[in-house]
């Protein structure tokens, strides 16, 4: 018997992923957390981070910006803030915003509510550039 | 009776007017079908959010302490978040939404508490101007640009409003979709929080006590309060312009079908009246020969 966990990703604005999966790694708020067949039922807060699914055949990757993941019965619903999925993303985009950012940062002071604004959203921008780059 | 010329041009002004009605129909329906789409995507988030919270509150966790369940033991100050349509030539839509909101606020008068509107859409925010009843505040309709973030700035926005003390209780009056086919005004209590899901402590199932949580309960609770509330607003949104569109196209489709049987008519009084000329002729010309004989 295949021991899989059925998994869907939900934002407000539509279901990003819904499929089986064998193993999958979510990006939780203090840290990765990995759910595999047979886990007992979790709700945990996510950060910013990407989301791994394994199956046999393929892994996929997602970004996800915060959100609540919850397991039970085998089912993994991750609801998040923010997600797009590896094809949503391009990599040379990513890259040149990650640049004007970055010159942004540079001018400003260095402990002002503005750059740790920009901090925040240069990390969202680092994951995903990582996924993007997978 | 009108010349053949007048009721020509009659013919032709209406068949305009049908291209545009035509067209706006379409127009509707297509929006309409997208709408649809994002209601239908994004209801299975807001059922899982509902549901999260009942397993947080069946896990025994005493929710009522959260501030933003704050329960004011005589709320004197409330606020209505009105949603409407930014245009009309859609029926009744915004009527019925400005009509549901104004018996509302009469019926919380009479229990003697203030009430202030927050309107969203111009043509309900014409209508209070027109009508000089004061707004707390009043927003366009963001229409086809609303996502979710717009949703989550206002859905904070009110929180802030809430929790500061200024108002004591906040509404949504909006247009809920029951079905594809039918929709109806109605207003829902946003602050304080009341969960529609009814728990009965008797007949808790103690499969849902053993959840684990990460970090704890508390933490996860505060996290997904505002944004059962950002969903709460989001899908009152959609269903709202859902409801609009849908509005629109019924509307149109009448006045298309309104305008069909104009020129129906018309080209029936035409061609009479062509006849008529025509008659009037052929008697004129035997009447003439007639005479010259």
């Amino acid at each position: 018997m295949e021991r899989l966990i059925d998994c869907s990703i939900l934002t407000p604005e539509r279901l990003i992923y819904e499929g089986q999966v064998g193993f999958a790694v979510v990006q939780a708020y203090d840290g990765e957390m990995g759910f595999l067949y047979g886990h007992s039922p979790l709700i945990s807060k996510l950060g910013i981070g990407e989301i791994r699914l394994n199956n046999p055949k393929s892994v996929d990757y997602l970004v996800i910006e915060g959100g609540i993941v919850e397991i039970k019965d085998n089912k993994l619903i991750v609801l998040a803030e923010r997600a797009f999925k590896k094809s949503d993303l391009n990599a040379q985009d990513l890259e040149a915003k990650m640049k004007e950012l970055d010159s942004q940062m540079n001018q400003m002071p260095k402990f002002s509510e503005e750059k740790f604004i920009l901090k925040l959203e240069r990390d969202k921008l680092k994951v995903r550039l990582k996924v993007a780059k997978r | 009776m009108a010349s053949a010329r007048d009721i020509k041009r009659r013919i032709k002004s209406v068949g305009n007017t049908k291209k545009i009605t035509g067209t706006m129909e379409m127009v509707a329906t297509s929006k309409m079908k997208k709408l649809q789409e994002r209601l239908n995507q994004s209801k299975p988030y807001e059922l899982k959010v509902n549901e999260i919270i009942k397993n947080l509150m069946n896990a025994g966790f005493a929710t009522m302490n959260h501030p933003l369940f704050r329960e004011v033991a005589q709320p004197s100050r409330c606020l209505i978040l009105q949603i409407a349509g930014n245009r009309g030539l859609c029926g009744s839509y915004n009527v019925r939404v400005i009509e549901k909101t104004l018996s509302f606020k009469e019926q919380l008068e009479s229990e003697g508490k203030d009430v202030l509107l927050y309107v969203i859409g111009k043509k309900a925010t014409a209508f209070y101007n027109f009508t000089k009843q004061p707004m707390f505040k009043s927003a366009l309709n963001p229409e086809d640009k609303f996502n979710f973030d717009e949703a989550a700035r206002l859905g904070d926005e009110l929180a802030k409003l809430f929790l500061s003390g200024e108002f004591h209780e906040i509404y949504v009056s909006y247009t809920k979709v029951f079905s594809s086919a039918t929709q109806k005004p109605e207003i829902i209590k946003l602050f304080p929080i009341t969960p529609e899901v009814e728990i009965d402590q008797d007949f808790l199932p103690p499969a849902n006590m053993d959840y684990i949580f990460e970090p704890n309960p508390a933490e996860i609770f505060s996290y997904i309060l505002p944004l059962y509330l950002k969903v709460k607003i989001f899908t009152c949104f959609l269903e709202s312009s859902y409801s609009e569109q849908f509005a629109r196209r019924v509307a149109m489709k009448n006045a298309t079908d309104a305008a069909k049987e104009m020129i129906r008519e018309l080209t029936i009084s035409y061609n009479r009246a062509r006849q008529d000329k025509i008659t009037t002729e052929i008697s004129e010309i035997v009447g003439g020969a007639a005479a010259l004989e």
